[in-house]
């Protein structure tokens, strides 16, 4: 057991293979002595043997998309026999539930190791640490970024200055057609923004890109963040290309402008530092070889687009806490060649996929 | 099916110059500006024919606060610069666009007779001269312009109710553009959302005024998505949008946003007159300029032999040329083949039965295997197709099509009984009225609901700069307010209280 902990678990300097971490995750969460209830018992069902028969990244899509079980799941029955009796209750995260009720994971230190290397993303990006304070705009709760901003901080040895802020809420006035009351919160959180910023040493600053449009629009608070905040993270929805120019040329120029996709069932996957030759102004890393973003052809689900076309994208996610094997998420992405550095293929240009049917509201979250 | 005749000039690209698709830059007041997010626009055969850089509303509102943040141009310089910007639209090769390549440029893609963007340049030209004349004439006389106030005066004064005017701009024709000149006139800088019909036309404007020497900062073009409209709307000061019903009530109540919808314009021809004499005048209102204006006619009310002058307007447009929009002689509007006959399918289902008059010499029933609808447009075999004219006979003007205003020659010719009255007709931008009767004349004028009355045969699209079109725009922009100045204002003799 400790074996492929040693495997699922290691730091991200010594990176096993892809596929042995494939492998080691199939051995773990299918072994009945340190798999879940939910994956042990679906096994059952499973036409193949997964112990057996997985051995590579290309096998997991003999996989059915499980995540949607998610929602209602007990989570006691996603936590791993392995990972009992550590003397840690697993923490549970709830996705935004942007497409449906929440999704749940369970989370031991996943979360955390992610956090971690982004952080050293971070430092490429110039982002400034041990140099004053972070504000976070975004949302506590059930959600796990806020948690992994508070971690962040600590990393940057910086004070860590939340401002809350309810998803739900807010894309629910949107569904509903009240967007003066959305539009009302959103002066609410900037009032609180504007506080954090006029007193405090602050430095860092993640918001949404509503959110930093917003600020744009008060010439006040936009004028606090140039003079203070050194660099910005912005995630959690698409920006257009144009937006993000925008932002880090005209409206916040002296500051390092980095980008986050990422969800609470796949982790964080910051953009990584401009290599020559990059098309894309902006792409994204999964957290290699534990988070895995494929990009695959809508109308051919088994075939992965070529580099450079656009693709909708599928997250496999083989942490010891969490095994997604087949995630096809709601949006599509441009599939970006890996450069050194960084394992797995980049993505580039989120956009939410539409299939024609109802439209998904992103909100300012 | 009719084979597509020859052009006259040869085709060659979509955009029609034989170049590279055409780039539709945003322009800001530092110029041209290409953005990161783009979409492709296309010809009337459906063909890409160019890009257009889409600004965000984050772009819209950082062009927004340069335009109010420059400084004031006198009102002499604007007035000049648009005098002379409007001969430079006409005349002038502008960033290498001749008048030649705008309007065939423009034809191609909004599908229009080229003959409708050649109007277009000398229209442009004459409101651009006469920018000074139609300022002075929409002022109230009791008002004195702001530039002519001085401190002692105790006087009205003409001034705006903001700085910066949104447009979101139509793409049926190109001289719809005419109407923002008039803004400028009035000091206004105004933002323009072009129509992906026909982006030409305000770019061309935006090149000529600049190169006339208006500020940069007084015109900004910022195409963006339908969805990202609204909000040059609610950053400008005030807004002038385009659109149908839904967008007229929608702005209906709005003291900030003038919306301006269907025209409806109608002919009225009583017993005494008879309409025999008047067929030019009534196919001119119905089809001149592809009969796309909201000044056009779409219904025609008639009180001697309705149902012989709708066969008559029927044979007499029936005969128009059906030719590609960039031929010399082309007429007819041009749309894809696919939105044609979407179009043709609507029609079929609602007019095509109760009251279609089909030209002489032509069959109601197409053949059996052809689908029906094909009677109401003509395939030019290259992607895109001619939409036919079509005249409906109606037994009464309360019949539910009656008032439908389409974008291609259009009319429904109804019964006209003296009983009636304006109120009959409905919310009418331009009325021609062909009658002896003074009194019915006179209260057509007075009807609120009838914008503009033309007496006699002067067809409902006619107009000459200075006119009001949907009311002055000055009536929108502008307003009147008090100025007491210095010290002797209060010592004056004034009203009780």
């Amino acid at each position: 057991m400790r074996d492929v902990d040693a495997v699922l678990g290691t730091p991200w300097h010594e990176l096993p293979s892809a596929d042995a971490v494939v492998a080691a995750a199939m051995e773990w969460h299918f072994n009945p002595a340190t798999g879940s209830r939910f994956w042990v018992e679906r096994a059952a069902s499973l036409p193949f043997d997964p112990r057996k028969d997985i051995t590579t990244l290309a096998d997991l899509n003999r996989f059915p998309d499980v995540s949607a079980e998610w929602r209602d799941v007990p989570v006691e029955d996603l936590l791993p026999a392995g990972l009992r009796g550590l003397g840690r209750l697993p923490s549970v995260w709830e996705s935004g539930g942007t497409t449906g009720a929440p999704k749940r994971i369970v989370d031991l230190g996943q979360w955390e190791r992610n956090t971690c290397w982004w952080s050293e993303v971070l430092d490429e990006h110039g982002f400034p640490s041990g140099d004053g304070n972070l504000l976070f705009l975004g949302p506590s709760g059930p959600h796990v970024v806020a948690e992994a901003l508070r971690g962040l901080a600590r990393l940057r040895g910086a004070v860590f200055f939340p401002v809350d802020l309810d998803p739900r809420w807010v894309r629910r006035c949107l569904q509903d057609g009240q967007s003066d009351i959305a539009r009302h919160y959103v002066d609410h959180l900037l009032d609180q923004a504007e506080w954090v910023l006029t007193s405090q040493n602050i430095s860092l600053l993640y918001a949404t890109p509503p959110l930093l449009e917003a600020i744009a629009e008060r010439p006040r608070l936009a004028g606090l963040v140039r003079d203070k905040v050194r660099g910005i993270m912005w995630g959690s929805t698409s920006i257009d290309p144009e937006t993000l120019r925008l932002l880090s040329t005209e409206v916040f120029p002296d500051a390092a402008v980095s980008g986050l996709y990422g969800n609470t069932m796949m982790g964080a996957a910051p953009q990584r530092p401009a290599v020559p030759d990059d098309t894309e102004p902006c792409v994204f890393q999964s957290f290699h070889p534990y988070v895995h973003l494929s990009l695959l052809d809508p109308d051919d689900l088994s075939r992965e687009v070529a580099y450079g076309e656009r693709g909708r994208v599928c997250m496999r996610q083989l942490s010891p806490e969490v095994l997604l094997p087949h995630v096809l998420e709601r949006d599509t992405a441009m599939r970006v060649a890996p450069v050194p550095g960084f394992g797995g293929d980049g993505v580039a240009d989120v956009q939410p996929f539409s299939d024609g049917g109802k439209k998904i509201i992103e909100g300012v979250y | 099916m009719p084979n597509r005749p020859e052009t006259a000039t040869g085709t060659d690209t979509a955009a029609g110059t034989g170049g590279a698709p055409d780039d539709i830059t945003v322009e800001r007041p530092s110029g041209p500006y290409r953005s990161a997010a783009r979409t492709t626009f296309t010809d009337a055969t459906g063909s890409p024919a160019g890009e257009l850089s889409l600004a965000p509303p984050l772009l819209i509102r950082q062009v927004l606060n340069e335009m109010r943040a420059a400084p004031e141009q006198p009102a002499a310089e604007r007035l000049a610069a648009l005098a002379r910007a409007g001969e430079l639209f006409a005349t002038a090769t502008l960033d290498g666009e001749t008048p030649d390549a705008y309007c065939r440029r423009q034809a191609l893609v909004s599908g229009l007779p080229v003959s409708a963007a050649r109007r277009t340049l000398d229209r442009v030209a004459r409101t651009g001269r006469a920018a000074a004349d139609t300022l002075a004439a929409q002022r109230p006389t009791g008002a004195v312009p702001l530039d002519a106030l001085s401190a002692g005066d105790t006087t009205a004064v003409w001034v705006r109710k903001g700085d910066v005017l949104g447009v979101l701009a139509p793409g049926n024709h190109p001289a719809t553009h005419l109407e923002w000149l008039g803004a400028l006139a009035l000091g206004y800088r105004v933002a323009v959302r072009p129509s992906q019909r026909d982006p030409f036309t305000p770019r061309r404007l935006v090149r000529a005024l600049r190169e006339a020497g208006l500020a940069p900062a007084y015109t900004a073009l910022l195409p963006t998505t339908h969805e990202h409209a609204e909000a040059l709307v609610e950053q400008a000061d005030l807004g002038l949008v385009y659109g149908g019903d839904g967008v007229v009530a929608r702005y209906a109540d709005s003291r900030r946003v003038l919306a301006q919808g269907p025209g409806r314009s109608k002919v009225l021809i009583t017993r005494e007159v008879p309409w025999r004499d008047h067929l030019d005048t009534v196919a001119d209102s119905v089809a001149a300029d592809a009969g796309v204006q909201c000044l056009n006619a779409s219904a025609i009310l008639c009180e001697d032999d309705p149902q012989g002058l709708a066969r008559a307007l029927a044979d007499r447009l029936g005969r128009l040329p059906l030719l590609p929009p960039d031929h010399p002689d082309a007429v007819l509007p041009v749309r894809p083949l696919d939105e044609a006959r979407r179009l043709a399918q609507q029609l079929h289902d609602t007019v095509g039965a109760v009251g279609a008059v089909d030209p002489a010499g032509t069959q109601s029933v197409a053949a059996p295997e052809t689908d029906p609808a094909e009677r109401f447009f003509a395939d030019l075999g290259d992607g895109s197709a001619v939409l036919r004219p079509l005249v409906v006979s109606l037994d009464s003007p309360q019949d539910p099509h009656f008032g439908t205003e389409l974008p291609f020659p259009y009319a429904a010719v109804a019964p006209w009984t003296p009983d009636l009255r304006p109120s009959a007709f409905g919310r009418t931008l331009s009325l021609t009225v062909l009658s002896e009767d003074a009194s019915l004349v006179r209260e057509c004028v007075a009807s609120p609901r009838i914008r503009n009355v033309h007496q006699g045969d002067v067809p409902t699209h006619w107009t000459r700069p200075g006119l009001p079109h949907d009311g002055a725009l000055a009536e929108f922009l502008m307003e009147s307010k008090t100025f007491a100045g210095g010290p002797g204002a209060a010592a004056g003799p004034g009203p009780a209280g």
